[in-house]
């Protein structure tokens, strides 16, 4: 049995402080998510951090841009990941990227 | 006699079908030839979007022991051996407890692939002020709970039974205020 060994590409650092920001995502719970849940199309791509809530703030509009890096990367799929204050990790894949829809706009628009 | 695909007996048994309201004459044609029926697929709402290649997943946050150096028993000081065996095991990732080693992201993943009950995949709500994945509770529709919700400031987040993907609430209560958000994005190498 062979195991998916994902690249991972961090951005470590906030840009204004340069203070050392570790992901929720660890490696180990990366190789574990890409074994489990992906979709054998994804589990040997490079996985980057597009959003942070520590490294980008709270502003709705920096995750919508950093949704928008997705499809520069040749993948429309994201993973969004939340922690909560007990530490719990849940989140989910979306396959296409996050945006505002908008309104009256049929399936597929 | 052949009309559209459907054979009529009688002139009579016709007849009486066809004084009755639309509804009422494609019921009994339905029922009679089986025809599939999509399940409990409603309306989508138009702020959703995505495909069934969506999935919720969650993480068991508390630590449970995984592994145990073969050489230490935990009754003489941990050795800088243990530590190296453990090392080659889990790489940085790891603590040290005293009888054994813990993971320091531990849990299995548990993850809730699409159910096929509805597409309510993923939401930008502006109204609202959140983003959401899963939708549509036990009474079916547009109602009911989301897999989660996230707040668009990031503070909060919900979760509840869907039936797009047929999960557990993601964390116990199924209200909390959350501590970081992250997205991640894929790549072809």
């Amino acid at each position: 049995m062979s195991f998916a060994t994902p690249s991972i590409n961090y951005a470590h650092r906030n840009s204004k402080t340069l203070q050392p920001l570790p992901p929720i995502l660890t490696p180990a719970l990366i190789h574990s998510i890409a074994n489990t849940c992906l979709p054998r199309t994804l589990q040997f791509s490079t996985w980057s951090r597009l959003f942070s809530l520590a490294r980008d703030g709270s502003d709705f509009k920096s995750f919508l841009a950093g949704a928008a890096k997705a499809a520069r990367g040749g993948r429309s799929e994201t993973l969004l990941v939340v922690q909560t204050m007990d530490g719990a990790i849940f989140g989910g894949l979306g396959t296409d990227i996050w945006y505002v829809r908008a309104r009256g706009a049929r399936r597929g628009e | 006699m052949r009309k559209s695909g459907v054979f009529w007996s009688t002139r009579a048994a016709q007849n009486a079908l066809l004084s009755q309201p639309l509804c009422s004459r494609l019921l009994p044609l339905c029922s009679h030839f089986r025809l599939a029926r999509a399940p409990q697929r409603t309306c989508p709402s138009n702020q959703y979007f995505g495909s069934g290649g969506s999935f919720l997943f969650k993480i068991d946050p508390h630590p449970a022991p995984i592994a145990r150096s073969s050489s230490w028993t935990g009754d003489e000081p941990f050795s800088a051996a243990s530590k190296g065996e453990l090392a080659k095991c889990f790489s940085e990732e790891c603590i040290v407890s005293e009888r054994g080693f813990l993971a320091a992201t531990p849990g299995t993943v548990s993850p809730y692939f699409w159910s096929g009950n509805n597409d309510y995949f993923q939401a930008v709500d502006i109204a609202a002020g959140c983003v959401r994945m899963g939708g549509g509770g036990g009474g079916g529709g547009g109602g009911g709970e989301s897999g989660f919700s996230l707040s668009d400031d990031f503070s909060k987040a919900t979760s509840g039974m869907c039936a797009t993907f047929m999960n557990d609430a993601l964390f116990e209560g199924g209200v909390c205020e959350v501590a970081d958000v992250e997205l991640w994005g894929f790549s072809n190498m």
